[in-house]
């Protein structure tokens, strides 16, 4: 063990004499003060790690000493021993007071002597450990708050706000949420459609916020083409099992909504119930996770059927993580499903719901230490956006692009089963400068067209069905046996292209292995209920859209096959 | 006279050892220090200087009680003892000098078994 330096002060010298005797015999360092004032000055020249102290001494007695002695060393820990006899017991309590550590009896006795030296120099050792390590943990910190920043600020560039700012959504987030493993994202697609995806991934810090970048990055990436809930969920389930280490995984609602079908298709894996109201009836129906979590089930075995929805406008679905669930009062208890689900059931109003939440859970937790993880989100069926205006200045007049090229892309029973081929068709399509600035129309009218070859033509289903809630769910039932049961059937597409680069022409034409349909008798009908209630009407399961968008549309054979023909660019309204 | 009648021999062994050459002087230092300090003591109770006095009998203590002259310490305690916590009105003064009568007569013995035995 290394010499120990130790500061004695004591004013009877024989005492001293004694006392340094013994202390230097053990091994110590010893620094000899006369008074009390003497050992402050020693103190400040030589820094000992012990101080003894007589606790009567002229011009400044030990208990000014170490008052002062305490002061100086601030946080450093110098053990201060008050040097008395037994019977001294007089004024022991002011000597704590004063910041002594200990007593030491007169006469000394060497061997006590040693051991309360020792120990105290333990004691500070460990203490300066401490110090040590609490200046590096603080460090550390400090650190892992500027690779968060720095995180953030990556992820934000990532995930950015994307449409959560539309009329129809509303949300709460923390800012740093996504160190808490909670993401929220909402985009919308070329045609008009809206997907939004709130996820709870298990951890907390930067294990838990690393998934949430690839996830954001395939979310806003394929929604702008289109893409839809059940394409996106199924490649960031696949992106996350690779990505993901064991035991590590993401609770997700993603939802997409169809505001031109009023239609909603929803898949949930591993989050807390949900809730979708009902404005029109008040009603308040669960929605249960029935799917694993992201990232658990490798592609072969994950599952990516939908719940779908047939809305009214003011319908609104009600989505957040366990956060909220288990926000915690002051005495501990959980906020829980009873409260989350009375506060909704006795909201004024559709429109106050999400507030009163908002409010529940801020008075519920009062001025409990908040967790900061409360991810919740309101996505209400609107009216469809109003397809933009398109500006003649937009188009470019360069004869930029492919002006003259055609296809053909015919798809199998198991393409047509497992495959959306609109994306890759758009992909094309806005290789044309002219045909990009109305991408959103464009996808209107193949989502249309493929929808009506692939479940019609092929599958034979019966759009009738979906005008009841009841046939709304039926018709789903149907559409999965039935590709399910597929073995045989296409969808052949083909398309035209021809232009100069100021103005083009887009032919397209889909054709099914189906039935067909008396397109013949359906146009008679149609003319009559024109000349009957007018326009108006016309929009039964029709696509008005269409109309607007094309300039023509025929269907020819026996009714499995429609020629659309659009013009670019399109006539200012 | 015997040695152990002034000091706690045992102990006294175990300071010897611990002071080694130094003992000697440790002593002469303990003498010098205790004759300085009595005719100090004994103006103190003359011009009775309470606070004074048991400053010096409180230093006396420590200081006899660490060369292990166990009597004198004892005495010098009393000393102590009769001033501290007493009201200055109340000190009474023929006793502190009986006691500080004793402390000089046991220096004195302590200093004479110093001279044959140490």
């Amino acid at each position: 063990m290394a010499a120990i330096r130790i500061l004695i002060a004591d004013d009877n010298q024989v005492d001293r004499k004694i006392l340094g005797r013994i202390l230097q015999k053990q091994g110590n360092e010893v620094i000899e003060a006369v008074n009390g004032e003497e050992a402050v000055r020693l103190f400040h020249e030589c820094k000992p790690e012990i101080v003894l102290l007589d606790v009567m001494m002229p011009v400044m007695d030990g208990k000014q000493a170490a008052l002062q002695i305490k002061q100086v060393a601030g946080e450093e820990m110098v053990p201060v021993i008050f040097l008395t006899s037994l019977t001294d017991a007089y004024g022991l309590a002011d000597c704590l007071e004063s910041g002594g550590d200990d007593f030491l009896n007169k006469p000394y006795n060497p061997v006590v002597l040693e051991a309360k030296v020792h120990s105290f120099y333990r004691m500070r050792e460990m203490h300066q450990t401490l110090q040590r390590q609490r200046d590096e943990i603080a460090i550390h910190n400090e650190h892992l708050m500027h690779e968060q920043e720095a995180a953030k600020a990556v992820f934000d560039n990532v995930a950015h706000q994307g449409c959560l700012s539309a009329d129809n959504i509303r949300y709460l987030v923390s800012p740093l949420a996504v160190f808490n493993g909670d993401v929220l994202l909402a985009a919308r697609q070329p045609s008009g459609a809206m997907n939004l995806l709130l996820g709870d991934f298990t951890g907390h810090g930067l294990p838990a916020a690393i998934g949430a970048m690839p996830l954001a990055e395939i979310f806003y990436g394929m929604t702008a083409k289109g893409f839809g809930v059940r394409d996106i969920i199924r490649e960031v389930n696949s992106k996350l099992k690779t990505i993901l280490p064991v035991g590590f995984f993401c609770c997700a609602v993603m939802v997409e909504m169809n505001f031109e079908r009023k239609s909603a298709s929803v898949w949930m894996g591993g989050v807390p119930d949900c809730y979708l109201f009902r404005k029109g009836s008040g009603e308040l129906e669960v929605m249960t996770s029935n799917h694993l979590p992201l990232g658990v089930l490798g592609d072969g075995k994950f599952v990516d059927s939908l719940q779908e929805f047939n809305l009214e406008i003011g319908d609104r679905f009600l989505l957040w993580s366990d956060g909220i669930l288990e926000a915690r009062n002051p005495a501990g208890d959980m906020f829980g499903n009873e409260r989350l689900h009375d506060v909704i059931t006795q909201a004024a109003d559709a429109d106050r719901i999400f507030h009163d939440i908002k409010h529940a859970v801020d008075a519920f937790q009062g001025r409990a230490e908040r967790d900061d993880d409360i991810t919740l989100a309101e996505i209400a069926m609107v009216e469809p956006p109003q397809v933009e205006a398109l500006a003649r200045s937009q188009i470019q007049a360069a004869k930029s692009g492919p002006m003259d090229w055609s296809f053909s892309y015919e798809l199998g029973p198991q393409s047509l089963g497992n495959f959306n081929p609109l994306p890759l068709v758009m992909h094309l399509l806005m290789e044309v400068p002219g045909l990009k600035s109305m991408s959103g129309q464009l996808y209107t009218v193949l989502a249309e067209m493929f929808s009506n070859a692939f479940e019609h033509g092929v599958l034979g289903l019966d759009s009738k069905l979906k005008s009841t809630p009841d046939g709304f769910m039926e018709y789903y039932q149907q559409r999965q046996q039935r590709i399910d049961a597929l073995d045989d059937g296409f969808v052949r597409i083909r398309m035209n292209h021809e232009g100069n680069g100021l103005e083009g022409r887009l032919t397209v034409h889909f054709e099914d292995s189906g039935a067909g349909f008396d397109h013949v008798a359906m146009l008679n009908r149609r003319k009559a209920e024109l000349a009957d209630v007018g326009d108006q009407q016309y929009s039964g399961r029709g696509i008005p859209l269409m109309n607007q968008i094309c300039e023509s549309v025929e269907y020819m054979g026996k009714g499995n096959q429609v020629r659309a023909v659009i013009h670019w660019p399109q006539e200012q309204e | 006279m015997e040695l152990n009648d002034h000091f706690d021999t045992e102990s006294l062994t175990m300071l010897k050892e611990v002071m080694e050459e130094e003992f000697g002087e440790l002593i002469d230092l303990f003498v010098a220090d205790g004759e300085d300090r009595l005719p100090k003591m004994r103006t103190a109770l003359e011009t009775k200087d309470a606070a004074n006095l048991m400053g010096m009998a409180h230093s006396f203590k420590g200081a006899s009680g660490n060369v292990c002259a166990a009597p004198l310490s004892a005495l010098n305690m009393q000393v102590e003892e009769g001033i501290r916590g007493v009201p200055e009105t109340s000190v009474d003064w023929p006793r502190l000098a009986d006691l500080l009568k004793q402390v000089e007569d046991e220096f004195s013995a302590v200093k004479q078994v110093i001279s044959q035995h140490l």
